[in-house]
């Protein structure tokens, strides 16, 4: 029951982090640096299961980034969560109020991490 | 890693031996990388006389030491029967020149002896002690203690 | 490696390119620069440092950079202006940042002490950063009603995150006897349009005991009233389980925003009774008996309810019932092709690897090992040429492409100046501060690029040379505005590409180099004969001489013992040169030539007696047929040659470096005059030129001692060792012997050099 994970975040060690877990959790996980990137990523792959993003980024931030992802008919429905940390409560309402299905907190457990997705993604 | 010769009893350590003007020497077999034949080197300028120059061995510069002359006995007068025993500790590498390659040894602490007061001479903080082997002497040398006077870095209060 | 600790050597890498960047900005803005992306990238960098800090653990680094990130945040919405006090508490707080990160990457802990300081100017400036606790964190975080994910509750897998466990927010109410919850659960439209999906809690619900889900259809509207974004159906839940209320509340985190939610145990249900079923002849029972995360609605006899399908793709899942029904009716947009092309958005991104630097200088000493053996072929093939032209073009043609490769090897080694430049600013506001005085740093040319290797060892110099610019050089704040100039003093440092070198340059505007001053101190110290007529220039870098300090007390900052002598010898073992210049009142220029790699050089292969030498190119002027009359012996055995109308001191390389079977007679030889920058021009006899070549430069140092006037070796295409001359030494040394008998050059010609 492995998914396609797409993570999106600048954070090189935030990247490794979460491709460690969502592999080891037998997920197949796709990476972009940043929102831009993510949705060359997304049009490439085609379909992903769930995607995680980042929200400070540069180029395009997480909100751009789950505004297109929204807008896209084809991703219209694929899960978001949004990495936040719990010391941005205004930052978790935007990125819900952009049309993000849930959150992740920073630093993330590996268990939270595969059990969240489990409540978005069949 | 340490060539430290055997402190306990039971400790056994291998030793290369090999002969430099008539006298035999040992050193821990852990040391030694390669031996080879003597090679042409190119000089040191303002070296001392043991140092005899360096030998390209595979890409690395490799300066090489007169053992004999080291310790005060003249130069060794090289052919290609002589043999370079390359020893490397820690990151160092150098060349030992000596006339040829006698035995390997096993050593334990029982069969080492202080090295004797009167020869205690400079050349004396190389050596680490005497081994006797079946009425063999064997003159065990240090070889972190040779590499690091080559290098500028000898502490020679640790060697006594 | 275990991967963890990967992931965490990782981090360190990406905090010095992150504190790099945060420097980076923040200078940036310092200099005035209001551009949003430069305050984001700052706000960004310390909020990804901040990330995987408490990824790791590293719960003071954390506290730090929360209160950090704050400000930057509050400057970034135009809440905090970034004039220039700001920018000082900004630019300190990175200080503060970095020294985090080393305590954390070294496993050391700060001193209590140590951020104090900062962290309260942070929060003064801020208004909102609360002690240094977590209180402020949570209850910022509770207001919005959202439920906190515990991170080290969960068992033998939390990993360690001590820096925010804040505590559970609702009493946790144990379901009385053990019984369970009766959930009712009301989805809004907007929990569709965020892709959450039903059906998945209830599953995940199935995980914490045995569920029984009724579904309320009676809102449900007739078929052609359907709007698919709306949702129409609520559930309720009987769970059986031993689970907390917050364990059921965690599984509809996500959702809680977008639906009425009750959850009471489930002996009270009396109050709030499910729908009554007999109502509602469309209702349907799923009973689900499982715990496995299997989906529970699948158990679903009809497809009439719900989500039965577990693609992804459809919007609006939950209407899809009446989809279902009448599955002629299109209600689900499809896709569109075109879309993924407005999706693709060019990229800008340099993609880039990391790669372990032992690879690349596995690589880097092979391609160095083929040129050798390159040489070696075309030497042996030599004879061969003239009989095949075709050989001496393929030959060619090979030395072309190893070339080649041997340059896109030594380009991946080499890295913008940056990376050491970023470190001064703080350098220099330390050093300001310890001195009281004002100083400006004017960075240039920090993108030129130079090997790593150089990069690495630019460190201490450069350090030291801002040091003796801060603490030296420039004046305090009074005595410039006595000698009326600007209160605040510039140290400049600044990068450039000259001939295949890399030159940095350190200036100050200072009071310049006491000449007088210089003097007599290298007089006490014997480092000069009384009647030594020395130039300006030679008495300005008689300060690099060993033992040589001109502070009279030794200070706290450039001094203790360690005097300019030892920056030129570390410049030096770069294969690298520095001299100094001075104008008294307005300021010094301290100017370090470094070659661009450590690995190779273009030189020219000599022979001196029975050996062969190689002197590096990029010191060599000319070389000419010396004329016995251009000889002249100058004091005891030392010889000046004409070189048009100057004289140069004439140096045999054999003699110097007694080298055997070498010539005697310079006229039966070749000269090289070869220059040092700063130290002049020396001719050099050899007994013949045996061509130019690259070399592979190898040291020996590591496995021998430094030898005066030799760099380095190589292995030339015999495979035989060749020495390379260290011109610099030669010529320091050669014309320092000079010096000491009084200058004679510009006696020869009556000009300074």
């Amino acid at each position: 029951m492995g998914k396609t994970v797409l993570t999106v975040d600048d954070s090189r060690t935030m990247r490794d982090m979460l491709k460690l877990a969502l592999t080891d959790a037998g997920h197949t996980v796709l990476q972009a640096e940043d929102g831009v990137h993510g949705v060359e990523v997304l049009a490439q792959a085609g379909d992903v299961d769930v995607i995680i993003t980042d929200i400070n980024m540069p180029r395009m931030d997480g909100y751009g980034f789950i505004d297109h992802v929204r807008s896209n008919p084809k991703t219209r429905a694929t899960p978001i969560l949004v990495l936040t940390t719990e010391s941005e409560p205004a930052k978790k309402q935007k990125a819900r109020d952009a049309g993000a299905t849930g959150w992740i907190v920073k630093p993330f457990d590996p268990v939270k991490l595969v059990a969240a997705i489990r409540r978005v993604s069949p | 890693m340490s060539e430290k010769t055997p402190t306990s009893p039971e400790e056994r350590r291998q030793f290369i031996t090999f002969l430099s003007g008539q006298q035999e020497f040992g050193a821990n077999i852990m040391m030694i990388r390669e031996i080879r034949g003597w090679t042409e080197t190119t000089p040191l300028p303002h070296a001392p006389d043991f140092v005899r120059g360096v030998i390209n061995l595979r890409g690395v510069v490799l300066p090489v030491v007169d053992l004999k002359a080291m310790l005060g006995r003249g130069l060794t007068e090289a052919n290609p029967k002589h043999v370079i025993i390359v020893v490397k500790t820690g990151d160092r590498t150098i060349g030992l020149l000596v006339d040829a390659v006698s035995d390997i040894m096993t050593v334990t602490a029982s069969d080492i002896q202080p090295t004797p007061e009167l020869a205690r001479d400079s050349n004396g903080a190389f050596i680490d002690g005497i081994a006797v082997i079946e009425q063999r002497m064997v003159t065990l040398l240090s070889m972190e203690k040779l590499i690091s006077s080559l290098t500028g870095e000898i502490n020679v209060s640790e060697a006594a | 490696m275990d991967p963890m600790e990967t992931i965490k050597q990782g981090y360190f890498q990406e905090c010095e390119e992150l504190l790099l960047a945060m420097e980076e900005g923040l200078t940036a803005m310092e200099g005035g620069d209001t551009d949003p992306e430069t305050i984001n990238a700052v706000f960004r960098a310390v909020h990804s440092i901040k990330g995987g800090g408490g990824a790791f653990g590293f719960s003071d680094l954390v506290q730090f950079a929360h209160g950090f990130e704050t400000v930057m945040d509050q400057i970034r919405s135009g809440e905090l202006d970034p004039k220039p006090e700001v920018m000082q508490i900004l630019l300190r707080a990175g200080d503060m940042l970095s020294d985090h990160v080393a305590a954390a990457r070294s496993g050391t802990k700060l001193d209590p002490g140590h951020d104090e300081d900062s962290f309260a100017e942070l929060k003064a400036l801020s208004g909102k950063i609360g002690d240094l606790g977590e209180d402020e964190l949570k209850e910022s975080f509770e207001e919005l009603g959202f439920h906190q994910v515990h991170l080290v509750d969960l068992d033998d897998n939390a990993t360690a995150a001590p820096a925010a466990t804040p505590q559970p927010i609702a009493a946790a109410a144990s379901p009385v006897g053990g019984k369970g919850w009766l959930i009712r659960f009301v989805p809004r439209a907007e929990l569709y349009a965020k892709a959450n999906e039903p059906s998945l809690l209830f599953r995940e619900l199935a995980t914490l005991g045995e569920v029984d889900v009724v579904a309320d259809l009676s809102k449900l509207p007739s078929l052609e009233e359907i709007d698919p974004e709306q949702a129409y159906i609520s559930w309720t839940a009987k769970l059986h389980t031993d689970a907390t209320k917050d364990k059921v509340e965690e599984v509809f985190e996500f959702a809680s925003d977008d639906c009425e939610l009750d959850i009471h145990p489930l002996s009270e249900q009396a109050g709030v009774q499910p729908v009554p079923a007999a109502a509602v002849p469309e209702t349907i029972v799923a009973q689900t008996p499982m715990t496995a995360p299997q989906p529970v609605v699948t158990e679903v006899p009809t497809p009439a309810v719900a989500p039965a399908t577990p693609e992804p793709a459809p919007i609006a899942k939950a209407p899809e019932p009446p989809v279902s029904a009448v599955p002629s009716a299109p209600l689900v947009e499809k896709d569109h092709p075109s879309d993924r092309k407005e999706a693709h958005v060019e990229s800008t991104v340099k993609q880039t690897i990391r790669v372990d630097l032992d690879k690349i200088d596995r690589l880097n000493n092979l391609a160095g090992e083929l040129v050798i053996t390159q040489a070696m072929l075309a030497q042996r093939l030599l004879e061969f040429r003239a009989q095949s032209p075709l050989l001496a073009n393929n030959l060619a043609e090979f030395e072309h492409l190893l070339r080649e490769l041997q340059e896109g090897v030594m380009a991946i080694r080499t890295q913008p100046v940056k990376s050491v430049f970023q470190r001064m600013p703080r350098l220099v506001r330390e050093l300001a501060a310890q001195t009281n005085k004002q100083v400006r740093l004017v960075i240039k040319g920090e993108a030129t690029e130079v090997d790593k290797t150089v990069i690495e060892r630019l460190g201490d110099p450069l350090t030291h040379m801002i040091r003796n610019a801060v603490d030296h050089g420039l004046e305090t704040s009074d005595d410039r505005i006595t000698a009326g100039k600007d209160p605040e003093g510039t140290v400049t440092l600044s990068a450039e590409h000259r001939g295949g070198r890399i030159i940095i340059e350190v200036a100050d505007d200072g009071r310049g180099i006491n000449r007088a001053r210089v003097r007599e101190k290298a007089l006490e110290k014997g480092l000069i004969q009384p009647n030594a007529n020395l130039s300006d220039e030679e008495i300005d870098n008689l300060i690099f001489l060993p033992g040589f300090s001109t502070a009279k007390e030794v200070s706290n900052i450039s001094g203790r013992g360690v005097g300019m002598d030892v920056v030129r010898s570390s410049v030096s073992s770069l294969g690298g040169r520095i001299i100094m210049s001075s104008v008294p009142g307005s300021g010094s220029r301290f100017i370090m030539t470094l070659p661009l790699t450590l690995a190779v050089l273009d030189g020219m292969v000599v022979a001196v007696g029975e050996q062969t030498f190689v002197l590096p190119l990029s010191h060599i002027i000319e070389s000419l047929q010396p004329r016995s009359e251009d000889i002249k012996p100058f004091g005891l055995n030392r010889c000046l040659l004409k070189v048009r109308d100057s004289y140069v001191p004439l140096v045999k390389i054999g003699g110097l470096l007694n080298v055997h079977g070498a010539g005697t007679d310079p006229v039966k030889g070749v000269v090289i005059l070869v220059e040092s920058e700063g130290s002049g021009r020396l001719a050099l006899a050899v007994d013949q030129i045996l061509g130019q070549r690259q070399v592979v430069i190898k040291s020996f140092e590591g496995n021998y001692r430094h030898i005066e006037g030799i760099g380095a070796a190589t292995i030339l295409g015999d495979g035989r060792v060749a020495l390379i001359i260290d011109v610099d030494g030669i010529v320091t040394r050669c014309r320092g012997n000079l010096v000491e008998n009084g200058s004679i050059e510009r006696k020869a010609t009556g000009t300074g050099p």
